[in-house]
């Protein structure tokens, strides 16, 4: 109960930042908008294959060509089999993989250099933020290429596996690597350099602050769920059931969907919520962790957070 | 006379490095010891306000109270409020730093108190002393 509370203390403070500067929220959204652009352009053209022609044995190139089922018409048949075109899918795929990667980093970076001024008393804004971060383009760009690297080649070496124990080896090299990089973004944030230095850097920090990040991920994890319980899914699964109870009428129809919509919508809010409160709070662990001081905000009786280390 | 120290000397002065292991207060506690001890800032002058050297250095307000609370502690900076704070005057400064003199009581002191632990009295640790270094010699 007591990380419980620590926790609520911890994303209260945060929200409390996010309240007083809302354009912290615009990081994620571009992160969004940009992953979203990314996917997009990679799914054109079967768009408008698909729209063009609907679905024909064309219908998922450049990336692959279809077998049809025998014996139906070309324009509404149904797909048997599915040759991948290696030679154009895998490099789009590894394009995007790595350029999603950058922009993911890119906009929290920005993120973290914005919310880093804003706990050291400084003033902040988006634009600040970017500028900032696109300084640092050089380094992101490399740190975007070795970790899109790394967990796609860890990801194949998985899939590759048919032993289970393998299988699992790589699964712990994935955890460790995930807890490696940890601290990254705050590092690429205020200290930059190449891929190697910042992995070694992030490693160096993450073992002085390995419980408080642990207590700190636990904790906004265990809080979003019972968030979410409590907020979305009970009064969503309410509304459904009355939903269900009234189905024959058009505002039982609208009960349901609404319910649905509500279930769906509070998830995706209070996780955006989490992973910015993540964010914030990985700025905090690089400032105690690299200065050896909590920042003021963070630092008031429930800063149990923090263990002493100095 | 201003006496202040501008935020251009003490970037100048001080340089903090965000990758070394040791804290940042650390390197700050450091750093204004080495200035205050080579004279370079022991003349009485007011030093920058925690949130100007904290904006002028790139670091968190709290790391600099920290520093500060750490130099006031071994006397080499004191505040007035209202006013500031200041490093300690040379003389001061001086008293701040252990003399040799000091240095020699507390070892006497510990000495004392090691012989009483050990149950010997102080004349035979001095006897044995004084034979080990007419042997050596």
């Amino acid at each position: 109960m007591k990380k419980i509370a620590q926790s609520w203390n911890m994303m209260k403070v945060t929200t409390g930042l996010i309240g007083r500067h809302p354009f912290l929220l615009a990081y994620l959204l571009a992160i969004g908008i940009g992953v979203g652009a990314v996917l997009g352009a990679m799914v054109a053209p079967v768009g408008v294959n698909l729209a063009g022609h609907g679905i024909n044995a064309q219908f998922l190139e450049p990336y692959a060509s279809v077998t049809m089922t025998a014996g139906r018409a070309a324009n509404a048949g149904s797909v048997d089999k599915i040759n991948p075109h290696w030679e154009t899918l895998a490099p789009v795929f590894v394009g995007a993989y790595f350029l999603g990667t950058f922009i993911v980093v890119f906009f929290n970076v920005a993120l973290l250099i914005s919310a880093r001024r804003l706990l050291n008393g400084q003033e902040a804004t988006f634009s600040g933020g970017i500028a900032a971060a696109w300084e640092r383009r050089g380094a992101i760009a490399q740190w975007s290429l070795f970790a899109a690297t790394v967990g796609l080649v860890m990801q194949f070496i998985k899939n590759k596996m048919d032993n289970w124990l393998l299988k699992r080896i790589i699964g712990a090299g994935q955890l460790a690597w995930a807890l490696a990089t940890f601290l990254v973004i705050p590092v690429l944030a205020v200290e930059g350099g190449g891929p190697l230095q910042v992995l070694r850097r992030s490693t160096g920090l993450f073992k002085k602050t390995w419980g408080e990040t642990l207590a700190a991920e636990v904790g906004i994890g265990t809080l979003g769920v019972i968030l979410w319980f409590v907020v979305g899914l009970i009064p969503a699964a309410g509304m459904m059931w009355e939903g269900t109870n009234v189905i024959s009428s058009n505002s039982g129809e609208m009960f349901f969907g609404a319910g649905f919509c509500w279930m769906v919508l509070s998830g995706l809010l209070i996780g955006i919520l989490g992973e910015i409160c993540s964010a914030v709070f990985k700025i905090v662990l690089y400032i105690y962790a690299s200065e050896g001081v909590v920042p003021a905000e963070y630092k008031d009786d429930h800063s149990a957070w923090f263990v002493a280390q100095n | 006379m201003d006496t202040s120290i501008t935020a251009e000397d003490m970037v100048r002065l001080i340089k903090v490095d965000h990758r070394a292991d040791r804290p940042v207060y650390m390197q700050l506690v450091d750093s204004i010891k080495e200035l205050v001890y080579n004279k370079t800032l022991a003349d009485g002058r007011k030093l920058l306000t925690v949130r100007a050297l904290a904006a002028a250095l790139d670091i968190n307000p709290n790391t600099v109270a920290r520093a500060y609370q750490e130099l006031e502690r071994d006397g080499l900076l004191y505040s007035r409020v209202g006013r500031g704070t200041f490093i300690t005057e040379p003389a001061a400064a001086a008293d701040a730093k252990p003399s040799a003199a000091d240095k020699m009581e507390k070892l006497e002191q510990e000495m004392r108190s090691r012989c009483l632990q050990l149950g010997l009295s102080e004349s035979q640790f001095l006897a044995y002393m004084k034979q080990k270094n007419g042997g050596n010699k």
